[in-house]
This record gives structure tokens, C-alpha cells and sequence, in this order.
């Protein structure tokens, strides 16, 4: 956006406008200075026309590096504005009084200068703030528009002056970038303007030219004579302010977050200021009203918290433009009362259509409009989303508006229970041990279930999210062996960082910190495990060449561990993939061909209760009321365990080896098997893979 | 046969599973046609029943247009931040619904042209329009930035797992352009 400067809304879109010649041209023809702009990289025409095409890339490129220059103090202005924040931002002061003194001094010329109507584009407007007499600009002074045809146009005809100093400079210079002049004002018979000293020059080189009928007399501006000074508000502006700010403050209910301004015609103090009287516009009071109270709040939170509704019930009202400021000052308004105006149809607040999302209250009782289109409350539902009363009807409830807005966001997949697929048991018997060797006897492990094809890694994610209250652990003990292939991306690294065979395994995990993790059946709803078969997997024993069956199985859990040297203990997630198959002969009949280990910040897993360690405690509170003859050694004979595994199926639709396994974590209480059962099943305990499937 | 040595394929392992996961979930977020990612793609694979083993949060889903539809159920603008991949070989040679014994096996085989490799994939799934939207973002940036809690996304890490086989038809000598070269045969989705 910067190129175009401040007048970019306003300027005439003329096809002979400056600002489209640079482009202009490019898809006119396919004859040569497309051909010619096509290898715009530095090659000189035979005529030596420097100015033809290169320069044209080569101008603009030096302008942007003068404007990142530090020391340009149109640069640091620009700069220390906050982020492209449009319209909406809170505007500084300077601004403020910039409109106040337009609202006082101004005459309906200097109104309809191109600054004033850049008000509405507050950061644009914002722009003209910088200072006039910095050191790389220059003022100028043009004498000559008073007396041009062009006086009698809309705005004094400032606009088509600009317009045309800005295109001539550009065509005399022959230049291909744009002038462009930064500021401009009427002071008396004279137009100020203020461009970069490059920009100057070229204006400068206009004088004596025709214009609208007229001689231009284009000089340098007197050294000390800024046009009208922003940073200088005079006495009277600041009176005015005051007395804005002190009408504001007496219509401000600070409990209501009220802002009343109604029937600002009949306010005394506005009245006694003048503002009804004369050449000045309520508009213009309006906009003065509003940019005092931007000034008032220095951030968008703190207009939200402080004003929620407004009134400006009784005020004359037929078209939101004229009060447009009010969307721009308060953005998130939530009750609105425009009652008792003159709105007649819906073109009147068309202006507004995409505004004011946040608005709930509109009133426009004793408007035309209620009589002139009786559908305009449809209409309006419409266009503000949370709007829920109108003109005191209620259109919409608080739940009809949640539900919209959530019916527009989007519905995560919604979470199952374990896909626990298991061949006989295998899955089940290869994770209880793993975890429970896991953090004891990590080189037993892997001389069981790896072998010399057995592949490990780890990859560290170090930007998972995570709650916010604690900062999360670092990762040093693991980041050397991070295999995260989003990060590692050299084909030697992600080799080296493979570790193949039971001894490289063995060796990594011996380096990477000692942990543990929450016991697998106490604390079963600490994970989330899945699996199911797979096929064609290579076959140690050579004896089938399509390969044989294993299964994938896929885990997500959490786990402490300890640094090595400190003993600072920390949290984290986890999810490891293995992929398991038959292993070879005379070894452990299965063997562990893959394991993939990823550990990212601690995050607790979908489901689990937040207060993990409610649990353990309860549960022995429980158990003895419940069941006062624990058997901790002696348990049902196979005869009942066989019985309850039924009876727990029957009751809970779970595989046999799952009804075991439940009743084997509650010591073989059947009623215990049931509460956990009934506490877990969300995401614990797999349900028949049959049931499943015609789920 | 001759059987790749583990650096080539370890390096192929790799290769594979940065171009699948490049693109799977590129298309993933664009929510176009998944079909081509998946082993009910190739005639040669269905024909030897191999068949994708897709399990979503714990469902099961009976084939891949199961799955688009879930995935349709969820609404507008969810998108699949991947934060980490990676991979580890697991057949140096799978052999189900290969094609007919050729001159050039033995090269194939040699070159990790037949391997079957795992992928593990850790990252975060946005609910709703994020950050990198530039309106909403400028709109946050205008209303105070971080005061806007409801129109945040929300974010879930998520895991997801993969075997992934030769998908015959893209090797062969007149494959028709644009063929995944591996296939999807067993998919493991965890938000979390």
C-alpha cells in the first residue's frame, strides 16, 4: 500500500492517471515494449533511452531502499504506526486534533481537502501527520488555484490541482516513477503541498504551466511558514478538545458502558460552543466527537471494556455515512439505539452491512423505516450475525446465535473407543511387557523383542502445543537423536540417526534418559492404544516369499523422565508405532521389525479426567467398604474368572480377553471390573472388533 | 533375490515418505481426492486383497470414501499442520500382487523399488480459520490482537500412522503420469 500513498482512495481513476502509467502499458500490445520490458534486467536500448524501461524497475527498487533507510523519518513514521490494522486502530492524537482544528478553522474548502477526505481511512489520514519540515521533504507553495476554473468544483478543486501537478511532474521529468505528493493544504489564495525533496524538484519545474484555465505560480514555501501546523494546535482547538471531552464525560455512564448521545442538538454545552450555528455540520462534530474518543483509549481492548453501547437515539439520522466515524471508533459495539431518526429505508444503513459484527441490541423504533419496509427486520437479522434485538423485538435467542456460530465452526472427528484389532492376545502381551520393562530393564527388552533387523528412532517435536501455565521441558537429552525428518533433512543424518539391530538399540536407549511410565492397567486411561493385522511383512525364516502376517499397533500416552546429571524430573507425551511379526527361529516368537518413538510437550490425552490423581486415592477408600475381603493372593478359582468373563461380556459387549484383562486390573472384583469399566470405556477398552465394524 | 543394502533403504524409506507426506497432506487440506494415496487404487493390489486398513480415532472405516466423508463431517477449514514424519523401511522386498516375473527385477528389487515402509506423523490439526489467514488475521491484529478468544481455532495435536506398499502400476514401463509410486495400506489417525 505504500506507494500509493495517502490519497489513495480519493484519486481520480482517470486513464491517464500517474499511478497507472508505470503498469499501464504492459498488456497494451505484444509489440515492442512488451518485448523490451521483458528483459527489464539492466540491457540499454540502442538509443541509449535509459529512462524507456530498466529505470523503471531500477527507480522503484531505489525508492524502497531509501524508505527502509533508518534515518528517513518517513520511514521510522511509518514504522512505529502498529501493523496495517486498517481502519479499525485506534488513532493517535495528533489526529485528533488535526479534526478538531479542521472542525474550527476549517471553511467548507479546506474540509474537502484531500486530507480530510482520507478521514475515513484512519490510517491513511494518519499519514499526513508526519512532519512537514523533515529534512528530505520539501514544501512548495502553488499560487493560481483560486483564480482556475476549478475552483468551482467539488472540494475547490484541490483534488484535480494535485492530480495534475502529480501527472505533468511525472511526464515533464520523464521519469517512469510515480510523484507524489505527501501533504497538502489551502491557506488563503495559496495550496501548500510537501513532497520528497526528489518529488519537489520535479514540481518545481511546473511552474508557469496552464491549469484549468489559469497560470500556475509554483515557488518554494517560505522557510518558516509550515501550512497549517499539525503538532501546534492552536488555543482555541484545545479548548474545543476540552470541551468535547467534558460534553463526553457528562453522557458517558461508566456502569452502563453507556455512551449517550442522543439529541446532541439540544446539548447546552454543544449548543453554547457554537456548533449548530454557522457553516459547521453536525458530520463534522460527530467526527470530532469520535476522534477525541479514540484518543481517550490506547488500546481496542479498552474501548471494548469500557464502552459496550451506544445511543444516538433523537440526532436526525437518515444515513449511517453520516456517522461512519462510529464504526471505526467502536468496532465492537454490542447495543446500538438509533431511534427516533430519520432512516427511512434499508440504503440508509446499507453502509453498515459488514460492520458491527458484534452487535446484539439495534434500535430503530420511530424511524420511516418501520413503516416504509416492513421487512426490513428479516433484512437486518441478516446482515449483523449476533443481532438478537431490534427495536425491542426479539429476533434471534442467545442459543439461536450460539448455535449458528457453531454450526460455522468446524467438528473435530469425534473420538472411539481403542481400535484394539489384537491377534490372539499378541498385541496385549507385547505392550504390557514393553511398558513395564520399559523403564527397568530397557537392555532385556530389546534382547527379547529386537533382532539384527530391527529398526528404532526418535523424533522430538519441540512446537507442540501444550497448556499454557508452564513452560515446557527442554529437550536436550534427546535432541541428538531427533530423527524428525522435518528438521533432519540430509540423507546422511537420517541414516546415521536409524538405529538398526539390537545393539545400536540397545546402546540409544541406554543414552536417552531413564523414565516411567503410568502402569498400564491402574492407569489405563493415561493412553490410548490401537491396533490391528497387517500382511506381507518379511518373514525371518525365509520360508515364505509373499511374507507373513504381523500387526501395526499404535500408542499415545504420557511419561516422566529424569535428566541425566540433574534429577529433574519432567512430563511428556508420547506416541510410538511398532510394527510386529512372527520372529525367527530358536528367538522370541515375536519380534518388534519397527519402532518409531515420537515425544512432544506434555498434553493430556482426549478423555482423561484432568485430575489424574483423584483416582488412586479414592480406590482403596472404595475397595474395602465395598469388598471387604481383598484378595490380593488368593484369587477366584478358573472356574469363576471363566464366569465373570462372561457375565462381564454379557454385561459390557467387550471381548472375552478384554473382560479379562479388565477383571484382572480390579483383582477379579466383579463389581470393581464393572465401575471401571463403566468409568473407562470411552477410550480404554476395545469392543469387539465385530461390533465394531458394523458400527 | 538380492535384497537392497539398509543404507539404500533407509534413504528410499525416507525419500517415499517425504514426497507421500508432502503430498497427502497438501491434498489432505485442500480436500481433494484421496483415492490415488490409498492401495484400493492399484488393480494388482485389490486383486490380491490387499486393502487399506483405515482407523479413524479408533473407527474403522470401510474404504476411503468412508473416510472423505468424515472427513466432510467435520465442516470448513480444518487443516493438518505436520510438525514432524518419520519413516523406517519395513519389507526390503514386499512381494503381494507384484507384477510377473521381468528381466529387471533384480535392479527393482536392488534400488528399494519394492520396499514397503512405515511412516509415523506428529502434528497439529486446526479447527476453524488460523492464524495464517490473512483477513482474520488483520481483523485480530485491529480488534487488540489476543483478546479475541472466539475466533482463535482451536488446536489438537494429532498422530498418525502408515504402511505404505508398491503401488505396481506407477512402476511399470508405460505408467501413466502422476501415479503415487507407494500406497496406502494401513492408516492409524489419533487426534490427541
Amino acid at each position: 500500500m505504500a506507494p500509493s500513498g495517502p490519497r489513495k482512495g480519493s484519486a481520480p481513476t482517470g486513464p491517464r492517471n500517474s499511478r497507472g502509467t508505470s503498469n499501464g502499458t504492459k498488456a497494451a500490445s505484444r509489440g515492442g515494449i512488451s518485448k523490451r520490458r521483458s528483459n527489464v534486467t539492466g540491457r540499454v536500448d540502442k538509443d541509449g533511452d535509459l529512462d524507456m524501461d530498466a529505470p523503471s524497475a531500477a527507480n522503484r527498487n531505489s525508492r524502497k531502499t531509501k524508505r527502509a533507510e533508518p534515518n528517513d523519518p518517513t520511514a521510522a513514521a511509518r514504522s512505529t504506526r502498529p501493523a496495517p490494522t486498517g481502519s479499525r486502530a485506534p488513532r493517535p492524537n495528533a489526529k485528533t486534533q488535526q479534526i478538531i482544528q479542521r472542525v474550527f478553522n476549517g471553511t467548507g474548502g479546506s474540509l474537502s481537502s484531500r486530507i480530510a477526505s482520507g478521514i475515513s481511512g484512519g490510517a491513511k489520514a494518519f499519514k499526513s501527520t508526519r512532519p512537514v519540515n523533515a529534512p528530505n521533504t520539501m514544501t512548495l507553495q502553488v499560487q493560481g488555484l483560486k483564480s482556475s476554473k476549478a475552483a468551482s468544483n467539488e472540494g475547490g478543486g484541490l483534488k484535480e490541482l494535485l492530480t495534475f501537478l502529480e501527472r505533468k511532474a511525472q511526464v515533464v521529468s520523464k521519469t517512469a516513477r510515480n510523484i507524489r505528493i505527501k501533504k497538502s493544504s489551502i491557506n488563503g489564495d495559496f495550496v501548500y503541498i510537501t513532497a520528497s525533496k526528489e518529488d519537489a524538484e520535479e514540481i518545481l519545474k511546473l511552474n508557469g504551466f496552464a491549469f484549468a484555465g489559469t497560470s500556475l505560480n509554483i515557488t518554494e514555501a517560505p522557510g518558516d511558514l509550515p501550512p497549517a501546523s499539525d503538532n501546534n494546535m492552536s488555543s482555541t482547538a484545545l479548548e474545543v478538545k476540552d470541551a468535547l471531552r467534558n460534553v463526553l464525560s457528562l453522557r458517558y455512564d461508566s456502569g452502563a458502558k453507556l455512551l449517550n448521545l442522543s439529541s446532541l442538538g439540544e446539548d447546552a454545552g454543544l449548543n453554547q460552543m457554537g456548533f449548530f450555528s454557522g457553516e459547521s455540520k453536525p458530520e463534522k462534530l460527530f467526527r470530532a466527537l469520535m476522534a477525541v474518543c479514540d484518543g481517550l483509549f490506547k488500546t481496542a481492548q479498552e474501548k471494548r471494556a469500557a464502552v459496550a453501547s451506544v445511543s444516538l437515539a433523537g440526532n436526525s439520522i437518515d444515513d449511517v455515512l453520516q456517522i461512519m466515524s462510529l464504526t471505526e471508533t467502536f468496532p465492537d459495539l454490542v447495543n446500538l439505539d438509533l431511534s427516533r431518526n430519520h432512516f427511512k429505508d434499508l440504503k440508509g444503513l446499507q453502509k453498515w452491512r459488514y460492520r458491527l459484527r458484534k452487535l446484539e441490541t439495534l434500535l430503530l423504533n420511530e424511524n420511516p423505516i418501520e413503516a416504509a419496509n416492513p421487512n426490513y427486520a428479516a433484512e437486518l437479522t441478516n446482515w449483523f450475525p449476533r443481532l438478537q434485538n431490534l427495536s425491542g423485538i426479539q429476533v434471534r435467542t442467545p442459543e439461536q446465535v450460539a448455535a449458528m456460530e457453531a454450526a460455522a465452526r468446524p467438528t473435530p472427528i469425534p473420538q472411539h473407543g481403542a481400535d484394539f484389532r489384537d491377534i490372539n492376545g499378541v498385541g496385549e502381551g507385547f505392550i504390557k511387557e514393553f511398558v513395564s520393562m520399559y523403564d527397568v530393564d530397557r537392555q532385556n527388552l530389546a534382547a527379547k523383542y529386537y533382532d539384527n533387523e530391527s529398526t528404532f528412532s526418535i523424533a522430538v517435536i519441540n512446537s507442540s502445543p501444550h497448556p499454557q501455565n508452564n513452560q515446557p521441558p527442554g529437550w536436550g537429552a534427546y535432541i541428538k537423536f531427533s530423527r524428525n525428518h522435518n528438521k533432519i533433512t540430509h540423507t546422511s543424518t537420517r541414516i546415521q540417526r536409524l538405529f538398526v539391530g539390537t545393539n545400536l538399540i540397545q546402546s540409544a536407549w541406554q543414552q536417552l534418559p531413564p523414565t516411567r511410565h503410568p502402569d498400564l492397567l491402574a492407569e489405563f486411561n493415561k493412553y490410548i492404544i490401537d491396533c490391528h493385522p497387517i500382511h506381507g511383512l518379511p518373514d525371518p525364516s525365509g520360508a515364505s516369499p509373499v511374507g507373513v502376517d504381523g500387526m501395526i499397533i499404535t500408542m499415545h500416552g504420557e511419561f516422566e523422565d529424569q535428566e541425566p546429571g540433574t534429577i529433574k524430573t519432567a512430563k511428556r507425551s508420547f506416541s510410538r508405532t511398532f510394527l510386529l511379526g512372527p520372529g525367527a527361529p530358536g528367538r522370541n516368537p515375536i519380534r518388534v521389525i519397527s519402532d518409531m518413538l515420537s515425544v512432544r510437550a506434555f498434553n493430556p490425552p482426549p478423555g482423561s479426567t484432568p485430575e489424574p490423581t483423584v483416582q488412586p486415592v479414592a480406590q482403596p477408600v472404595v475397595q474395602p467398604v465395598a469388598q471387604p475381603i481383598v484378595q490380593p493372593v488368593t484369587q477366584p478359582n478358573a472356574d469363576l474368572q471363566q464366569q465373570m468373563v462372561i457375565e462381564l461380556c454379557n454385561r459390557t459387549g467387550m471381548t472375552p480377553e478384554y473382560s479379562k484383562f479388565c477383571l484382572d486390573g480390579a483383582n477379579w472384583n466383579f463389581d470393581q471390573a464393572l465401575v471401571m469399566f463403566n468409568e473407562k470405556r470411552v477410550r480404554v477398552f476395545p469392543y469387539d472388533p465385530d461390533e465394531v465394524e458394523a458400527n | 533375490m538380492a535384497l537392497p543394502n539398509p543404507e539404500t533403504q533407509a534413504k528410499v524409506a525416507s525419500e517415499a515418505a517425504q514426497s507421500f507426506v508432502d503430498h497427502f497432506y497438501e491434498t489432505l487440506n485442500k480436500r481433494r481426492s484421496l483415492a490415488p494415496f490409498y492401495a484400493s487404487t492399484s488393480p494388482r493390489l485389490s486383486a490380491a486383497g490387499v486393502n487399506p486398513d483405515i482407523s479413524i480415532n479408533g473407527l474403522v472405516l470401510a474404504d476411503v470414501a468412508a473416510y472423505e466423508s468424515l472427513l466432510d463431517s467435520q465442516g470448513g477449514h480444518v487443516t493438518y499442520d505436520v510438525a514432524s514424519f518419520d519413516a523406517h523401511p519395513v519389507n526390503p522386498v514386499y512381494r503381494i500382487g507384484e507384477p510377473d516375473a521381468g528381466p529387471g527385477d533384480a535392479a527393482a528389487a536392488r534400488s528399494g523399488d519394492r520396499l514397503s515402509f512405515s511412516v509415523q506423523v506428529s502434528g497439529i490439526v486446526r479447527y476453524g480459520r488460523g492464524r495464517g489467514d490473512g483477513k482474520s488475521g488483520s481483523d485480530a491484529a485491529a480488534s487488540g490482537g489476543n483478546g479475541d478468544d472466539d475466533t482463535a481455532p482451536l488446536e489438537k495435536p494429532f498422530n498418525e500412522a502408515f504402511l505404505l506398499v508398491p503401488h505396481w502400476e506407477a512402476w511399470t514401463r508405460n505408467a501413466a503420469r502422476g501415479l503415487r509410486k507407494w500406497v496406502i495400506v494401513s492408516q492409524n489417525f489419533r487426534a490427541l
